[in-house]
């Protein structure tokens, strides 16, 4: 008799420490959990108000609409904008071109400039003279409203005399 | 006994860190990590939301005008460009309507050099002349003419993009097509002539021009880009479709222009001003 009711207090006092200790494992658990799908819900419920928001107030729909429309303004407005910055160029150059001769003009309108190749005559007896003579002219170029890039060389004789000295120009202009 | 009794219970705790171990590797670690990326996912969510909720506050929204002028854009190619049945009624309705330009503005010399096809060369279709082209100079100048209308339509077409709308889908189909204008005239006729050459329905674009004085007159060859719709099926037709985000990009998505409204005033203006004469340039 003594001996069994030893073994019942000893089966007894098997300790109750790990299932305390699981229980504790599982509750940090379902806390860390719970804080999880809180977060999700949060994120999911911010998503929602800013999707929402943009369906509301669409900025880049509008924004493209705009662009498109000035875009199309642009193209329809183009061909007459360059064919008068083109005239108005040549019409320019040949207001300051005197005393020198135009041999060639090149044009090349871009979409917001216009690219062009210019090549003067000087008629002079001696090659200081002629320089002289082109660079109070290229001056006179470069102070051309609108001129952003000029640059020269020294071409090639244009073959109308032993006189006639030929510069090459280089440079872009904006569309007035 | 004792020293047993020590083993059981090592053995006890090391069972105990075990499985606390594992709980925290397997279960813990992975969820703190998680709650971790959400709270930064969640900082970047309540971000855009507020930088959006400060953006509309500054964006300028469509109004009942503005709407309006959206309504109008949304067929102006449609209405603005030049609408031919084929390809010859292009080109018999151009070449009219150049003559007569070309007759107001006084040209002296005028002759029009195209392709009837696409790669065939120049010559192959129709030309006419108008008064006195120096025949050798225009030899000389030929094969950079040449050249230059091939480049005038090779590669892509810059303005594609702006024909492609699937909202609105374009009634007929978009050609484009090179033509070259050589002409003689006193600089000022010549000058009107480069002017006005877009103004008619066909909006002629210039690609290229060169000129040069000669003997008597001015004279200059033009490269131009016809653009036109057409019904019937085109050798010139060009296929739309949409490009690159940032092809042809003539506006930035993010300039200021986009926040406020269209003006009504500034939009749809011509563009279309005479030379201004301030030195008696036009009286040579």
């Amino acid at each position: 008799m003594t001996h069994r009711d030893n073994h019942s207090q000893t089966r007894r006092r098997w300790p109750l420490w790990p299932f305390f200790f699981f229980i504790v494992l599982v509750a940090v658990s379902l806390l860390l959990h719970v804080e999880k799908k809180q977060r999700r819900q949060e994120i999911r419920q911010t998503n929602d108000r800013f999707t929402a928001m943009v369906n509301a107030r669409p900025l880049d729909q509008i924004k493209a609409q705009r662009a498109r429309f000035y875009e199309i303004q642009f193209y329809l407005a183009y061909p007459s904008s360059i064919s008068y910055a083109t005239a108005d160029l040549i019409l320019r150059l040949h207001g300051i071109i005197r005393p020198l001769r135009l041999l060639e003009l090149q044009v090349e309108p871009g979409l917001h400039d216009l690219k062009f190749e210019l090549r003067v005559g000087v008629t002079a007896a001696a090659p200081e003279q002629a320089r002289r003579q082109f660079a109070v002219f290229f001056e006179k170029l470069r102070n051309l409203s609108g001129v952003t890039q000029a640059s020269f060389s020294v071409a090639d004789r244009a073959g109308s005399g032993e006189d006639m000295h030929a510069f090459a120009i280089i440079g872009q202009v904006e569309w007035p | 006994m004792k020293t047993s009794r020590l083993a059981r219970t090592l053995l006890h705790i090391l069972s105990v860190l075990a499985v606390l171990a594992a709980w925290v590797v397997l279960d813990w670690h992975p969820t703190i990590r998680e709650l971790g990326r959400l709270r930064s996912e969640r900082g970047d969510v309540e971000r855009k939301l507020k930088d959006y909720t400060f953006t509309v506050s500054s964006f300028v929204f469509p109004d009942k005008a503005e709407n309006e002028l959206f309504r109008h854009g949304a067929g102006a190619l449609d209405r603005e460009m030049p609408q031919m049945e084929d390809d010859e009624t292009w080109s018999s309705s151009l070449f009219a309507w150049l003559r007569r330009q070309a007759g107001k503005d006084e040209i002296a010399g005028l002759r029009f050099l195209f392709s009837a096809w696409p790669g065939k060369n120049i010559g192959s279709g129709l030309e006419w002349m108008q008064g006195e082209v120096d025949a050798g100079w225009l030899t000389s100048q030929l094969p950079e003419i040449r050249n230059r209308l091939r480049e005038a339509i090779s590669g892509r077409f810059p303005w594609e993009n702006l024909f492609f709308n699937p909202a609105i889908p374009m009634p007929k189909s978009l050609a484009v097509r090179p033509l070259a204008i050589v002409l003689t005239a006193p600089l000022p006729a010549l000058l009107n002539f480069v002017n006005h050459i877009s103004w008619g329905k066909f909006r002629l674009e210039i690609v290229y021009l060169v000129l040069e004085p000669g003997p008597v007159l001015y004279r200059a060859w033009l490269i131009c880009r016809s653009s036109y719709l057409f019904s019937k099926p085109s050798a010139w037709g060009v296929k739309v479709e949409p490009g690159a985000d940032n092809d042809i990009l003539l506006i930035d998505p993010d300039s200021p222009l986009l926040w406020q409204s269209l003006d009504p005033h500034s939009v749809w203006r011509k563009d279309q001003h005479e030379l201004v004469a301030d030195s008696g340039w036009n009286r040579e």
